[in-house]
């Protein structure tokens, strides 16, 4: 097993780590949330963070928790989207194909919210279960799969979501 | 604003500038000669005194009234709009248009490869329909939208020929069908495009030998196919025409029994049919077009001869 530490990894796709902290911030400020200090990257673990007020209401919490993977996987989508024709259809190199191949599957790489995201989930989805909320419900299982999908991390799941969702899903549609 | 007064020296002092020590009120500036005069480690019980009037984060004083908590702190009204509405910096807001434009420009300069595609996938779904000419019209757009990808390059020629070949313009085919080299999979047949265009080649230059070579050659690699065997009735029917020797006629009307055996109804067959039994009966040997332009309704065998 090929094993790089986290803090180059973090490095080499710094805009994933960027844009992770953004999307939560971004939840924050559309739901109104007070985000006390964030720091969108530095050297260090975590690589970044938003630090907000408690939430009562257990959607808005849903949102930001969930905020990233939906904001990193659409971007992700979305970059490596022109360089999908040329690389994957037709094999041919460019250099601004591996740009664009680089900064989407860097940002798809850090989709999946952190271990600290699920524990707020989990605290928050176990006060709304009670009141039968649906999504509280559907939660559990949802910080299950992303305690899972971190674990699984270190064996490059994180690396094979990006390339699943960057170059994977437009070869299904097209 | 708060005053308490410290417990250690007597003064009075905001609220803000003490801490409680095991539940004293003690000033900072007393705070370590506190320490020193107690035993052990006191740590634990030390916490610093926040100012319910105060805000903390701009310092602005209430007076009397306490403020809103805000994470347990006390916060003014602006600077909880602050907090709950914190703009992103400008050096986020600028990677993200930089992110933007990239994204924009690279669609905007890979455009052409998404035109080729889906030229390339309409000329795939034309050829299925045998629609020849546009595959092939589709097929060199996709091409010259993408000169650096020599797949379409090699599909271009491919189509190119496929599409002479049926024009009956064997030889512009077959020096397409050569560029292609080795570069398609085998299911793509090349080789029998390449021998039937060399066939029309054979035909076009009345050498009815090689015609005859090449259609015997195209039969034993396509025994089953129908057209593979009236390809070798019309080259002895060419030969008969060229000749006049019996022996081609018969071979020739064999391999067209046999071949019409496969398939009676074929209509494409039964106008083949027709031009090869025209050479049989005439002794003139005319191209596809020049058959149809005598004979737009067809031809048929004198009644005595059938």
């Amino acid at each position: 097993m090929f094993i790089i530490p986290g803090f180059v990894i973090s490095i080499a796709t710094f805009p994933g780590v960027i844009v992770h902290e953004v999307a939560h911030m971004l939840f924050c400020k559309l739901r109104r949330v007070a985000v006390l200090d964030v720091c969108f990257i530095r050297m260090g673990n975590p690589a970044g963070y938003v630090a907000h007020e408690e939430v009562e209401d257990f959607n808005t919490a849903f949102l930001i928790s969930v905020g990233p993977f939906l904001v990193n996987s659409l971007l992700c989508m979305l970059i490596c989207f022109p360089a999908f024709f040329p690389v994957r259809v037709f094999g041919l190199e460019h250099p601004l194909s591996y740009v664009l191949l680089w900064l989407g599957l860097s940002i798809g790489m850090h989709a999946f919210p952190s271990n600290q995201d699920a524990k707020l989930l989990y605290q928050q989805a176990q006060k709304a279960a009670s009141s039968l909320n649906p999504l509280a419900i559907i939660s559990f299982p949802l910080v299950v799969l992303i305690y899972i999908a971190n674990i699984l991390s270190f064996f490059w799941a994180d690396l094979i979501y990006g390339v699943a969702i960057g170059l994977g899903l437009p070869a299904l549609i097209f | 604003m708060d005053n308490v007064r410290c417990e250690h020296c007597g003064r009075e002092l905001p609220l803000n500038e003490t801490l409680t020590i095991q539940d004293k009120h003690i000033c900072k500036s007393c705070s370590d000669n506190y320490y020193s005069e107690q035993e052990g480690d006191q740590a634990d019980a030390v916490q610093p005194q926040i100012d319910p009037n105060i805000c903390f984060n701009c310092q602005k004083d209430n007076g009397s009234e306490p403020l809103p908590l805000l994470a347990n702190l006390p916060i003014c009204d602006q600077c909880a709009e602050l907090y709950r509405n914190r703009p992103f910096p400008l050096w986020v807001k600028a990677f993200f248009a930089a992110v933007l434009a990239l994204v924009i420009f690279s669609c905007i300069w890979n455009a052409r490869f998404m035109r080729g595609y889906f030229a390339m996938n309409n000329a795939f779904e034309a050829f299925d329909v045998s629609e020849f000419e546009k595959a092939a019209s589709l097929m060199q757009y996709a091409s010259q939208d993408i000169p650096e990808s020599a797949d379409l390059q090699t599909l271009n020629c491919y189509f190119q020929g496929i599409n002479y070949l049926h024009q009956d313009r064997s030889k512009e085919a077959l020096a397409l069908f050569q560029k292609c080299g080795s570069q398609l999979p085998p299911d793509y047949n090349l080789d029998f495009l390449i021998l039937s265009a060399q066939i029309g080649v054979a035909f076009d230059e009345k050498d009815y030998d090689t015609f005859l070579k090449l259609a015997l050659k195209m039969k034993n690699m396509n025994p089953q196919d129908q057209f593979s065997l009236g390809m070798v009735s019309s080259a002895y029917a060419c030969k008969y025409a060229e000749t006049g020797s019996e022996e081609y006629k018969t071979q020739a009307l064999t391999n067209l029994e046999d071949a019409k055996k496969m398939a009676p109804e074929n209509p494409d067959f039964l106008d083949y049919q027709q031009r090869i039994l025209y050479r049989l009966h005439s002794r003139e040997i005319i191209t596809n077009d020049e058959f149809h332009k005598r004979f737009p309704n067809g031809w048929s065998q004198p009644e005595k001869e059938q």
